[in-house]
């Protein structure tokens, strides 16, 4: 993680110049979601118990959006906490591998992002991420954090409703809590949705989600994750 | 009684037309009108600007100038900003070729009614034997007066202009340029039936110059200013005037005043002789137009100008078109739906 604080930095800057260049021209505004995604976590490990899978979870997601004109710049905080009853992830540790079975693993994503419509409907966007996984039988956390490039997209169907979805990857390094490096991750993300306009300022969301992580160990270890699972959103429109 | 309902409809035209253009912008037009009420016949505002600063003479005699270029881009700024010329043809760094051809451009596009406007900055030349006075353009080399633009040639091609056009102008800052012209008398503006002062003016013919000195060096960059004095006051009364309608000789007045009180210069004004002046008036119209959330440098005022547009069709009515443009367009902002932000 400690490679992760100045990069939120760095990134914090040029998002924070585009949120001030962007402050006196037209068409803003500040949108508040909040998401809850019913997802599954399931993946493999290279050794020890090869295959995880949660018997439930799921993450509670809000985030804070700003756009102008073609910009947009925003901030994502997801947590969760996922049950295995049998095999959990594998602690592959910098010393050591720690197999686990049965626990729970808390589950965080924080996203720092900042976008431009490229065309009137296709936006490119950059985000800089931050993974977290801490497991509850004994307290140890994990992550990895790194710059990621996406695009997103819409098709409206009709006044109310949208067809939206965004792709993208992200690579980063994976690091214990005491901020040591253990090895390269990269990942990659799919959302398809569909989006309901209530009325100008109110909107839902659903669709699917399909998250994607691959994990390599400085030890030669690997290991897999998938979040994949469906979402529910609801965001409000602050008018600027 | 009809007439006044012709205005009336004219100018609701008007309203429409540019409140159409605004709305589909996005933007809201607030238009003073009756700015754009002129005693006159309709008629373009056309203009060459020519501003001469980098001299390539290999000689040396004739060293480049501060102000020329910016002097000029200044002009065709605020003709086209403030005073509704659309037709400017602006020439920097302009060759003997290159002015001369411009003139004949600018002759071929006059139409009946037109007011043109002939603005230069630039050196001036005159031959102490002859008394005959130049124009010196960029490609002139050294004491050959044979590559400058003779007085002679100018006034003949003003001439075939001023004939072609109700009114024409001629605006010079350069030295010795008080050789293109003859002096001449207008009355001045009455106190009291000004309106009736205006349509007489402006439906005589008028061949009128303007000249930032007589047979005298003329002065570059005004107190730092990156204007000369002549044309750093003239832009200074063009900017600050607060009358609907400016004439030449008002215009003349005040500028000779402000030059001759400050620098060791005295601007002239005169007619061209023999181009057919029938004391009328060259007339400068102010518009003020807002367009709301646009910067005013980027509204620009058209007053009848479209080029081609046959004469006849302006002689049927005494309203002149006002034409609006934001001159960058600003981008409409597209509508879209408020979604989930994405993330990886």
């Amino acid at each position: 993680m400690k490679r992760i604080k100045p990069m939120i930095f760095l990134a914090a800057f040029p998002l924070a110049s585009l949120l001030l260049m962007a402050a006196p021209a037209q068409a803003s505004s500040l949108s508040l979601g909040v998401t809850l995604n019913g997802t599954g976590w399931s993946g493999d490990n290279s050794s020890g118990n090869s295959h995880f899978e949660s018997d439930q979870g799921g993450q509670l997601g809000f985030s804070l959006s700003y756009s102008q004109d073609r910009w947009y710049v925003g901030l994502s905080l997801q947590g969760g906490e996922y049950e295995f009853s049998q095999t959990a992830p594998t602690q592959f540790r910098a010393s050591s591998t720690q197999p686990v079975q049965n626990t729970n693993v808390k589950h965080s994503d924080f996203d720092l992002l900042a976008g431009y419509y490229v065309w009137d409907r296709i936006s490119l966007f950059i985000d800089l991420k931050a993974v977290g996984s801490q497991w509850q039988n004994n307290d140890y956390e994990q992550g990895f954090g790194g710059l990621g490039l996406g695009v997103a997209g819409y098709h409206p169907l009709n006044e109310d409703w949208t067809l939206y979805g965004s792709w993208g990857v992200v690579g980063g390094k994976i690091s214990e809590k005491n901020d040591v490096e253990i090895g390269d991750a990269s990942s990659s993300a799919l959302t398809i949705g569909a989006s309901y306009k209530l009325n100008p300022l109110d909107r839902l969301s659903m669709g699917l989600k399909l998250r994607g992580y691959q994990y390599d160990f400085d030890n030669g270890e690997s290991q897999t994750h998938d979040l994949n699972g469906i979402f529910f959103g609801y965001n409000h429109v602050f008018e600027m | 009684m009809t007439r006044k309902f012709c205005w009336i409809w004219t100018l609701l035209l008007l309203s429409v037309s540019t409140q159409a253009l605004a709305q589909s912008r996005g933007i809201t037009l607030q238009t003073e009108r009756s700015e754009a009420r002129t005693p006159f016949k309709g008629g373009y505002y056309r203009a060459l600007i020519i501003g001469n600063s980098l001299y390539r003479d290999p000689a040396g005699e004739w060293p480049s100038l501060k102000t020329a270029v910016s002097d000029a881009r200044a002009i065709s700024k605020i003709l086209q900003k403030n005073y509704g010329f659309s037709d400017v043809e602006t020439l920097e760094n302009a060759t003997r070729r290159d002015v001369l051809k411009a003139l004949d451009r600018l002759s071929k596009r006059a139409l009946p009614e037109d007011n043109i406007l002939v603005y230069y900055a630039g050196h001036g030349f005159l031959d102490d034997e002859t008394r005959r006075g130049f124009w010196v353009p960029v490609d002139a080399e050294g004491n050959d007066s044979t590559t400058y633009l003779r007085n002679s040639t100018i006034r003949d091609e003003l001439n075939l202009i001023a004939k072609r056009s109700r009114h024409t102008l001629l605006i010079s800052d350069s030295c010795f340029s008080g050789t293109l012209l003859r002096e001449g008398t207008r009355g001045a503006r009455p106190v009291g039936n000004a309106e009736q002062y205006f349509k007489k003016v402006a439906n005589k013919k008028s061949v009128q110059i303007m000249t930032a000195g007589g047979v005298e060096f003329v002065d570059d960059n005004y107190q730092s200013s990156g204007h000369s004095p002549f044309t750093y006051f003239l832009l200074n009364e063009l900017k600050n005037n607060d009358r609907k309608m400016l004439t030449v000789s008002e215009l003349s007045n005040s500028v000779t005043q402000m030059v001759a009180n400050n620098v060791e210069q005295v601007p002239q004004s005169g007619v061209l002789q023999g181009a057919g002046d029938e004391l009328g008036e060259f007339i400068f119209i102010k518009l003020d137009v807002t367009v709301d959330g646009v910067d005013p440098d980027k509204v620009r005022v058209d007053v009848n100008v479209k080029p081609g547009k046959p004469a006849q069709a302006q002689q049927t009515s005494s309203a002149p078109e006002v034409k609006v443009e934001v001159e960058r367009q600003t981008e409409t902002p597209i509508e879209r739906p408020h979604l989930p932000m994405p993330t990886l």
